[in-house]
């Protein structure tokens, strides 16, 4: 009896309080992230002029995309600046915040030091800061331009030397994403069984094969966490070059061309999304499922192996007999037989 | 013989088991993480040397990091553009009882920004801690798929939400907000402009109450991870015990988790602080937020050019007074991280987003 009226407790209404501390969250979600994220996409194939009673949506088809790609001037370059940023970025991020992760991760003194001073910018990081910060010029550290091998560069192609130089100009700007990235890699390290790493060093195994053969195998979940964190940190900061026109577009167009504004987000944020997929499908860790399934199937394959084996054995021996059985009738019955043909012959 | 013994210990020191076990290996390691640590804190570093140069010192090719006179009038100017401290505290010295009596009509926009922020982050806190959990302890309908909704929320860009809820509050304001307002002031405000939301922290703080601010579902796993990580055994005897839901919540949870409520708090202070982004979009006007003030600062600076000291009508801008100002606007967010520096770095590992 006692035992019954538990039970009741435990499942009565766990779906009621479930959804009732889910409420505040749930409503917000609906209202303000799951319906605007439709709407928007709804938007874009409309005008939309502001009267009295509200925004009035007019069916337009395409023509506000039309209008961005093949009308508008500023869109276009800025789209591929925005694209390029994210390319160089986001590898650049992973890579530089790796490689210091890994450095923490040996037994150095200071550790808790330098990941303070590593983790700081995450806590003052934003785009007016940043932006005052470069106009005042005290993020470029080291003048690439002044090198002589950079001259070199420049000479044989000058685009590449853009490159470079955006690349070293910006490098304290990439190297303040890296706050946060650092303290995943470094849990995602610690998390590595340290019994793989002997088992591999006893085999011989130096540490560059270590690195290749089982870090960076096992890393590669929280690469792609940091992979998604950076590309979404990347496009809402103040500093890529598109989010000045998309600000703008939305306060901008406010009145009478809202419809027009939501292609350029619908467009900007197509981009975005596109990079976390393609974060995803480059880094989602399928090597474990391979592994399992693999056994799986190699012990199936074994068993079916043996089972065919044994069949062809009882095959062979049946034949086997069969064909003695065969042999010796034949050996009887041509004792039988020769006798009467050598005779008539 | 000794001497080749020496040579192998000597060897052995300097090369080490593995390549960061040596003294070479480590001189390495530790030369790279200064050089890093170098590079991440220049910036910084620059902005407090040249928020004190004058100006005569920022166009000296002789002086480079150490001003040749200590000097404060940087700071006094950024405080003036930026609106800091209570206005009226500028005259402190001809009319004390006013000015005293003025900090409590206008108490400055620094005051005004940590009393939003922190309304901000603490129902931001609430709302993360409520959600995270629903998703810890209860099996209910649909659990993976809002779960994977909550990790969604984050990867969508804001700008792509960003019309619909401006329209959104738009027709808030006009089906419910003016009228609210004319009965309660209209009587004697008649004719007045009235505020619109978005001249107020209100699409903020609605974003906010039902769960979508700045980065809520980080805080909401975070939220979800500490939970998990309680034992079950608890939560039934209370509930044996005759303890409902919220009193489960409340007595059991709650109360362990205040460590952890702290970080999600900081965290949530820190976002609302930086988030530009939604202080643009639904608070641009007249909107105390020291990081969007100093987002403005070129303006403001030519705005009351006049009126600043030592400048008398020559509207000239330079770098020191926006370094001053960045510095300004950062104190705060820097005081806070050398207090709670380790309740940061714990909360990120915390969010197990590396486990799963």
């Amino acid at each position: 009896m006692k035992r019954k009226r538990q039970k009741s407790v435990f499942s009565k209404n766990t779906n009621l309080n479930a959804y009732l501390f889910l409420m505040p969250w749930l409503i917000g979600f609906i209202i303000f992230v799951a319906y605007p994220f439709l709407y928007t996409m709804f938007l874009s194939l409309n005008s939309v002029v502001k009267n009295i009673t509200g925004w009035a949506n007019t069916y337009i088809g395409l023509t506000n995309f039309e209008v961005l790609f093949f009308r508008n001037t500023a869109f276009n370059p800025l789209i591929i600046d925005f694209i390029v940023v994210e390319l160089t970025y986001v590898p650049a991020i992973i890579i530089l915040a790796f490689i210091l992760s890994m450095l923490l991760n040996t037994n150095i003194k200071f550790r808790a030091g330098f990941r303070m001073i590593y983790f700081f910018p995450v806590v003052v990081l934003s785009g007016p800061v940043m932006t005052q910060l470069i106009s005042a010029d005290s993020t470029s550290t080291i003048d690439v331009t002044e090198i002589i091998i950079f001259r070199m560069i420049e000479n044989y192609s000058p685009f590449l030397a853009d490159m470079l130089a955006s690349i070293f100009n910006n490098f304290t700007l990439i190297l303040w994403f890296t706050g946060i990235p650092i303290i995943l890699f470094m849990n995602g390290l610690q998390k590595i069984n340290s019994q793989m790493i002997e088992a591999a060093q006893i085999d011989g195994a130096n540490s560059w094969q270590i690195l290749w053969k089982i870090t960076i195998p096992n890393i590669k979940s929280t690469a792609l966490v940091v992979a998604i964190f950076s590309v979404v940190q990347i496009a809402i900061f103040e500093v890529n070059p598109i989010y000045q026109f998309v600000v703008n577009t939305i306060r901008d167009n406010y009145a009478s061309g809202l419809g027009f504004a939501a292609a350029v987000v619908l467009v900007y944020s197509f981009i975005v999304l596109l990079f976390v997929g393609i974060a995803f499908f480059l880094l989602k860790e399928r090597d474990n499922e391979v592994y399992e399934e693999s056994l799986r199937e190699r012990q199936k394959r074994n068993l079916e192996k043996m089972q065919k084996m044994q069949k062809r054995q009882n095959e062979e021996t049946f034949k086997d007999g069969m064909k003695r059985i065969w042999n010796q009738t034949k050996t009887i019955f041509k004792k039988k037989e020769v006798t009467p043909h050598d005779s008539e012959a | 013989m000794t001497a080749k013994l020496d040579l192998k210990k000597l060897k052995k020191k300097l090369m080490g088991h593995s390549a960061t076990q040596g003294w070479i290996g480590k001189g390495i390691v530790y030369a790279l993480l200064i050089g890093v640590s170098y590079i991440f804190l220049y910036p910084l570093l620059r902005m407090i040397s040249m928020s004190f140069l004058t100006q005569i010192d920022l166009v000296n090719p002789e002086v480079g990091w150490i001003p040749t006179q200590l000097n404060f009038t940087n700071y006094v100017v950024a405080n003036r553009v930026l609106g800091l401290l209570p206005p009226s505290l500028a005259n402190f010295a001809e009319a004390p009882i006013q000015a005293i009596l003025g900090i409590f009509r206008n108490g400055g926009n620094l005051w005004k920004s940590l009393k939003n922020i922190t309304y901000l982050a603490v129902v931001q806190t609430i709302i993360a801690s409520l959600t995270g959990f629903a998703f810890a302890r209860y099996n209910f309908k649909f659990k993976k798929f809002w779960f994977v909704m909550v990790l969604l929320s984050f990867v969508i860009p804001l700008p792509m939400v960003t019309i619909p809820r401006i329209m959104i509050i738009s027709r808030l304001q006009d089906s419910i907000w003016i009228p609210f307002y004319d009965t309660i002031r209209g009587t004697f405000l008649e004719g007045m402009l009235k505020p619109t939301l978005f001249q107020t922290l209100m699409p903020q703080s609605t974003f906010t109450l039902f769960g979508q601010g700045i980065n809520s579902a980080i805080l909401i796993l975070i939220f979800y991870n500490f939970f998990k990580m309680i034992p079950i055994s608890l939560d039934e005897a209370a509930r044996i015990d005759g303890a409902s839901s919220p009193q489960v919540f409340w007595h059991i949870y709650v109360k362990l988790v205040v460590p952890i409520i702290i970080t999600v708090f900081l965290f949530s202070f820190v976002w609302n602080w930086n988030d530009i982004y939604s202080a643009t979009m639904y608070y641009s006007a007249n909107n105390p937020l020291i990081v969007l003030r100093l987002s403005q600062f070129d303006s403001q600076f030519s705005d009351l050019a006049g009126a600043i000291p030592g400048q008398a009508g020559e509207a000239r801008i330079n770098e020191a007074y926006k370094m001053a100002a960045t510095f300004i606007s950062m104190i705060p967010l820097f005081i806070i991280y050398l207090v709670a520096q380790r309740k940061f770095i714990e909360g990120i590992e915390r969010t197990g987003m590396t486990g799963e």
